[in-house]
This record gives structure tokens, C-alpha cells and sequence, in this order.
């Protein structure tokens, strides 16, 4: 009987608790019903009998206060975005002070933007990738810049916006949100090929391959003839290590003249034509003893520093890396990067990083953020944080303030002239998802299995990705 | 009748059992060493790398050609350490301090007073701790933003309150000192009545002081979570008054890879204060793990 009377107090105390958790989640406010969003103006709310002349911006004060969420680390890096920060905050006509605040890494911000969107809590300039801001406006969250970008008063000039790199320039335009700005770029990384020129020499080779058939050639003769250089006890040379990364998907296709997307259509293209070439090459790469995988994290800098490994393609944003461990036992060889052995052309090259955006609030604190950005990606301090964070810089016209860098640094150099050559990944909503779920299990099937139909593996791939870019897309508020 | 073979066997054997015994204790010996070198590995690779250069790190040196001493400096200077190496010291004293004021009195209630509904709520305190943290990660996030519950303040976010009340009262704590605290001979509680002590006063004299084992190893769990924290406090600080030391640790993490010397260095610096209060509670942890029926 006190076993039962215990039973029954435990099953009305678990339901009272589920119910109070019930009540208590609907009274979370849901981010789309938050009345922020809606005070926010939209160009297209104006009234309907004057909607050319009216300028909805004309009456709007900025903010003097606003917060912008970064993810950069590093005294250096820190101490540039300080600098930045107040030199703006103490030279800006409108009195805005801004706070740059650390929010965590690219997924900490985003997993923190999430729940907050549409609320007042929002910092009114927030970094985040293409695919990032994307998923954030599924629930229309993100301010459209397009509002401001031509404005008279606060937008840019076409000389200043003719001054982006076009690729960069293009990237943060939605096709898929009705072509809204929901970015500006203040910084980009390249995918290139490293090479090791003290053994492309020692195998009879001037230089950096420019096609996929002289890269395998040079690949294949390195992985049976080592290095001279090579550090003694370190892994057995090899010509090529690749690591499964979409990022390495994208910039294989690309050289090879595919894309991952149709930006008319709105839809994946894993399976173009393009992109069977690409991973059918890589593929007999792997098949013929030229190429393996990269094991670990950065396993690809390890052995191109201990001179094991004759290629690897990466991000520009590890020159620094490559150099150190080059560097590391002394007796440095010459080493460079150069383009994506290409079918092209011209080389086509991976471009990305993350952008800046500004989450919808007020005018006010919209404007503010607007005019933060605009300063930030100006041409003097974009030159700036360019050198302070390792960085590429995203104007054109800085490359006369990079000439002490490209003396220090030819390699950097090279890498800085292959940039009007960018090409981007696709920004759309789910592409995390695309990336780890569907692409990288697909590369490394091609590669595990030398038999293995690359066109049908990518067909598959590219039915799973549009499925969930669809996914994605219902979910638009 | 010849003895000497009766008498040799003996010798023999017992050559034999000292051969054996000296066998059997080496191969002891020798799964020690390797036991040993196992567990003392990682932090000599730790040392090893905190004096390296980052091209060392990345070609995987197993020793640094010349230490590089001033990655201590550049470590302690490149993530903030000053000030996060005091927000950890302020946000681990507060944490402990409402651990085990709660751990204490929590245990003790269930270990030593009977009520009702004692056992049921028990159950449910131990039901938490199979709640896997990353679940409870959003929520509780939601409501230290107060978006649950109205909290003083209005939001918890970037405050010290953040980081240290929702560990405070732990399951785990609880469990463990009312398990010792159970144990206790009732004939102490009986005395202590005829003394004319309350449960307060003898949880003060005489539990308490009998119950130092249990009560380090509390603390010195406590201490090594909150001490390690990371997640939470990215999570909950957006600017850096309350940031604590891992997080100025992960600082070193870049895209293009780690900045492994630096982060070694960092590393080294920020366990040192838990060996220390590792090396002070060794006996009462050993102690209170052998006396609280949790070893293995």
C-alpha cells in the first residue's frame, strides 16, 4: 500500500514537473514573435504612394552604442581590432562607440546567435560564414544591406565598391534570399598548392605543376624517389596528401572548371561534369600509389615539413605554419604555393572566410552598425587588419601599402596575385550539414575504393544534398 | 641411505622459489614501469612541446633543440592569462564555497535525518546525474539569460553569477558525502543528544571534523571542474571581465591550426595550481575514495 501511495506521489510529481517545463518553454518567446523584427524598416514597408522619394533612412539617428561579436584571438589580432575599434569610436562624426567582444569560435557565435535572434539581445554586428547567416535568415533575421550599400549619405561609392575583389564582392549576395547583401567581407583565405621546390628540382622539375596531368607525373615520381632533405625517421615520401575536407571538394572541382552550385537554379551540383573529371583524377591518384590521406589534423603540415611530402593543397592562412615547420630543423628548403593545377584557362581558385553581418533591430542601431562596417572595410583599414591578422586583404587597391610584406613573404605574394582567380563555395542554409553528411563521406569512398563509380557516388550525393537545402528552405518564416 | 639428495632438494627449491620470487617481482616491476611510463608520457610531451618551436611542434620533435623559455611569457601574454589566472581563482573560491555549504547540509539530510518523501527525493537528485550535460546545455543557458525564470538582476549573462551558482549544488557531491555521512555510528548522534546538541551543531562538531576525507575529495572535485571549465563560460561571457583561463587557453586554437608551443606553455601554467591542490589533499582523496565505497 506505501508502495503505491510512493509510486503515485513519484507520477504526479514527474507529470507536475513535464507540465511545468511545458509552460514555462512556451513562455520562451519564439524568435520570430519578438517585436523587434518588426520595428526594424524594410525599404519595402514604405509607403506605397512615394516609394522612390522617400528615403527611409533620412529621419534615422545612429546609435551611440553598439556591440560587435568577433571570433579573432591573439595579442596581435586583438591589439589591431582594439585599434581599429578606437580609432573609429573617436573619429566617427555620429559619436557611435562601439565594443568588440570575443564571443567564442565561428560555431560558438553561431550556436549563441541562434537562440537569440529577433531579440533585442542580438549584437548588432556579428561575424559568421556565408552558410551561418544564411541558416539566420531562414528566420529572417539578418539586416539586408542592399538598404544601405547605395544610399547617397551612408553607402558606398562605386569606385569603393568597384575596389573589391569581384569574387569577394559577390559572395555575401543571397540568391537564394531574392539577391539581399547579408554581408560584407573584411578578410578572405585561399586554398593553393604548397610545393616543395628543392625536390620538384631534385626530380627535374623548374616548377610548380599547372595542369592535373603534370601534377600527377610529379607526384608519382616523388612517391618512389625521396627527398634528400627529408627528415630520417619520418613518413615515407609521398606526392600528394589530401584531406577530407569539402573545402578540398570544392577547389579540386573548381580547377577543373565545375561549381558545387547553379545559382540560377538554386540547386547543388555535385554531380556536374566537372567534378566526375576532378574525383576521378584524384581518385587514380590514389589508385596508383601517388597520393594518401592526411591521418591527423594538420598531418599534411607535418610531413611537408619534415620534406615527405611534395604537395598539399591548404589554406593561405597557414603560410605561417608551413614556413615554421619548414624552418624547424634548420636547414630549411625552398618551398612555394601556386595555383590549383587547373583544365582551365585561367586558375580558378577556393576563396573563403567569414564576413560581417548585422542582425536585424533598430534603425538606429542598423545605421550604426552600417557605418562601423563601411569603416572596417575601407580601404586604409582593411590594409591595416589585413597585416596584423595574416590575412588577404579584400581591396584591390592595397597592394602598394603590401610591399614590404611581399619582399618579406614571396610566397604570400604569389598567393596575393592568384586572388581576382576566387571562386566561392556555396552560401546557402544546411551547407554544414551538405559537407560533413553527404560530400566528405563521398571523397572518401572515392579514394578508399579504386573501383569505385565516382559519377554515381556524386549523383547519390547531390540527390542528398538538394533534399536538404529543400529542408532548409521550408523552414523560411 | 644417501641424503645428501634429500637434503639438496630443499636448496633446489628454495633457489628456485627465490629465482621465481625475483622473476615474479620484476615482471611487476616492469608492467609498473610501463604503467608508469603510460601516464608520465603526456606530460612530458606536454613539457617537451611548452619549450619547443612552433616548427617543432608541427614536425613532431620529440625534444626541443634549444627550450624556448619565452614561450612562457609570450603564453601568459598572448592569451590574457593576468586577468583570466584571477577570474579563475575568484570563480573557483565561489564555487566551491556554495558546493559545499550545499553538498554538506544535502548530505547530511539524506544521510542522517529521517522524512518523508526522503528516499523518492533522493532518487530524483540521482536521476540528474545521468542527464548527459550537452542536453542540459541550452536550457540552462535560457535560463541564466532569465528567459525561464525573472532572475535579479534581469540577465546572468557576463556576471560572475553566471559562472558559478549553477555549480553550487551538485548530485554527485551530495551522493557522496551522505554515503559517508550514512555510516556514521548512531550511537555518536545518541551521545551528542544527551549533550544536547541539534543536527546543526552536531553536524558542525562532530560530523564535519570525522569527515575530512570525504569533504577534501568534494572539494577537490569541485575544484578540478571548475578549474577546467570551458564550455560553460564561452557560453555565458561575451566580454572578457569574467573570462576564465581555459578559454583564454583556446585562444591558441586558429583555423589554420594550433599554436601548439604556446598552448603547452599555457597548459603548464594553468595545472599547476591543481597539482598543488592535488599534492595537499592526496591523502584524504585516497582516503575519502577508499572510506565512501566508490573504488573500483
Amino acid at each position: 500500500m506505501r508502495r503505491t501511495r510512493v509510486l503515485l506521489v513519484a507520477v504526479i510529481l514527474i507529470a507536475s514537473m513535464l507540465l511545468g517545463a511545458c509552460a514555462k518553454a512556451t513562455k520562451v518567446p519564439a524568435p520570430t514573435e519578438a517585436p523587434v523584427a518588426t520595428e526594424a524598416p524594410v525599404v519595402t514597408e514604405a509607403p506605397t504612394d512615394a516609394p522612390a522619394e522617400v528615403d527611409p533612412w533620412a529621419d534615422v539617428v545612429p546609435a551611440k552604442e553598439i556591440v560587435w561579436w568577433h571570433q579573432h584571438t591573439g595579442s596581435k589580432r586583438e591589439a589591431s581590432i582594439a585599434k581599429i575599434v578606437e580609432d573609429f569610436n573617436n573619429t566617427n562624426e555620429y559619436g557611435i562607440k562601439v565594443t568588440a567582444e570575443y564571443a567564442g569560435s565561428y560555431n560558438d557565435i553561431f550556436n549563441k546567435m541562434l537562440p537569440i535572434l529577433n531579440t533585442p539581445d542580438v549584437p548588432d554586428v556579428v561575424v559568421g560564414y556565408q552558410n551561418q547567416v544564411a541558416t539566420y535568415q531562414l528566420a529572417n533575421a539578418m539586416f539586408d544591406m542592399n538598404e544601405l550599400i547605395n544610399h547617397p549619405k551612408y553607402g558606398l561609392t562605386k569606385e569603393e565598391q568597384d575596389d573589391f575583389f569581384p569574387g569577394f564582392f559577390a559572395q555575401d549576395v543571397f540568391s537564394l534570399f531574392g539577391g539581399q547583401r547579408l554581408g560584407l567581407a573584411p578578410n578572405r583565405s585561399m586554398e593553393v598548392l604548397y610545393y616543395n621546390q628543392d625536390w620538384l628540382t631534385e626530380l627535374g622539375y623548374d616548377g610548380p605543376p599547372t595542369t592535373p596531368e603534370q601534377f600527377k607525373e610529379m607526384a608519382c615520381k616523388a612517391a618512389v624517389t625521396p627527398f634528400s632533405g627529408a627528415t630520417a625517421g619520418a613518413a615515407s615520401p609521398i606526392g600528394y596528401e589530401l584531406s577530407i575536407d569539402t573545402s578540398r571538394f570544392a577547389s579540386w572541382t573548381f580547377a577543373f572548371g565545375g561549381d558545387m552550385f547553379d545559382y540560377t537554379a538554386n540547386q547543388f551540383t555535385l554531380n556536374s561534369d566537372a567534378a566526375v573529371q576532378a574525383w576521378t583524377f584524384i581518385q587514380s591518384l590514389f589508385a596508383d600509389g601517388c597520393a594518401r590521406l592526411v591521418t591527423e589534423n594538420y598531418g599534411d603540415q607535418t610531413d611537408f615539413g619534415n620534406g615527405t611530402l611534395l604537395f598539399t593543397v591548404g589554406s593561405s592562412s597557414g603560410l605561417p605554419y608551413y614556413g615554421d615547420a619548414v624552418a624547424a630543423d634548420g636547414t630549411p628548403f625552398k618551398w612555394s604555393v601556386a595555383a590549383i593545377p587547373h583544365t582551365t584557362p585561367d586558375p580558378v581558385q577556393n576563396v573563403y572566410g567569414a564576413s560581417i553581418s548585422i542582425p536585424k533591430s533598430t534603425p538606429e542601431r542598423e545605421l550604426a552598425a552600417w557605418l562601423f562596417v563601411k569603416y572596417y572595410t575601407s580601404a586604409d583599414v582593411n590594409a591595416e587588419w589585413a597585416k596584423a591578422s595574416g590575412y588577404f586583404p579584400v581591396k584591390q587597391s592595397v597592394a602598394s601599402q603590401f610591399q614590404d610584406i611581399f619582399d618579406a613573404d614571396p610566397a604570400y605574394k604569389t598567393a596575393f596575385d592568384l586572388l581576382k582567380f576566387g571562386k566561392f563555395e556555396p552560401p546557402v542554409p544546411g551547407y554544414d550539414f551538405v559537407r560533413k553528411n553527404v560530400v566528405e563521406p563521398v571523397m572518401s569512398n572515392i579514394v578508399d575504393d579504386p573501383t569505385a563509380d565516382v559519377k554515381a557516388l556524386l549523383d547519390a550525393a547531390n540527390i542528398e544534398a538538394n533534399k536538404i537545402l529543400a529542408e532548409q528552405m521550408a523552414q523560411i518564416k | 641411505m644417501d641424503n645428501s639428495a634429500a637434503i639438496s632438494m630443499p636448496k633446489k627449491a628454495k633457489t628456485e622459489n627465490h629465482v621465481g620470487r625475483i622473476l615474479g617481482k620484476a615482471a611487476l616491476y616492469l608492467i609498473l614501469l610501463v604503467g608508469a611510463i603510460i601516464f608520465i608520457f603526456p606530460f612530458f610531451w606536454m613539457i617537451s612541446n611548452s619549450l619547443m618551436t612552433l616548427g617543432e611542434t608541427i614536425t613532431r620533435q620529440l625534444v626541443p633543440k634549444v627550450p624556448q623559455w619565452v614561450n612562457y611569457k609570450d603564453a601568459w601574454e598572448q592569451a590574457n592569462f593576468s586577468k583570466y589566472f584571477l577570474n579563475s581563482v575568484l570563480v573557483t573560491l565561489g564555487t566551491l564555497t556554495g558546493l559545499l555549504f550545499t553538498s554538506i547540509l544535502a548530505g547530511y539530510a539524506f544521510g542522517r535525518i529521517d522524512f518523508k518523501g526522503k528516499n523518492l527525493l533522493f532518487g530524483i537528485l540521482l536521476a540528474t546525474m545521468m542527464i548527459p550535460e550537452s542536453v542540459t546545455l541550452i536550457p540552462n543557458y535560457l535560463l541564466i539569460r532569465g528567459n525561464i525564470i525573472p532572475l535579479p538582476g534581469g540577465t546572468w549573462i557576463n556576471t560572475y553569477w553566471a559562472l558559478t551558482v549553477p555549480f553550487m549544488a551538485n548530485a554527485f557531491s551530495i551522493f557522496l558525502l551522505r554515503q559517508f555521512f550514512a555510516q556514521i555510528p548512531d550511537e555518536l548522534w545518541d551521545a551528542a543528544r544527551i549533550d544536547g546538541c541539534d543536527h546543526l551543531r552536531f553536524l558542525v562538531q562532530i560530523v564535519m571534523p570525522i569527515s575530512k576525507a570525504p569533504i577534501m575529495t568534494v572539494l577537490l572535485f569541485g575544484f578540478t571542474a571548475s578549474w577546467n571549465a570551458f564550455q560553460w563560460p564561452l557560453l555565458v561571457t561575451t566580454r572578457d571581465t569574467w573570462r576564465p583561463l581555459m578559454v583564454g587557453l583556446y585562444g591558441f586554437v586558429q583555423e589554420a591550426g594550433p599554436w601548439t608551443h604556446w598552448m603547452m606553455a599555457g597548459s603548464v601554467i594553468t595545472i599547476i595550481p591543481i597539482l598543488i591542490v592535488y599534492f595537499l589533499t592526496q591523502k584524504q582523496f585516497t582516503q575519502g575514495i577508499a572510506t565512501t565505497g566508490l573504488k573500483g
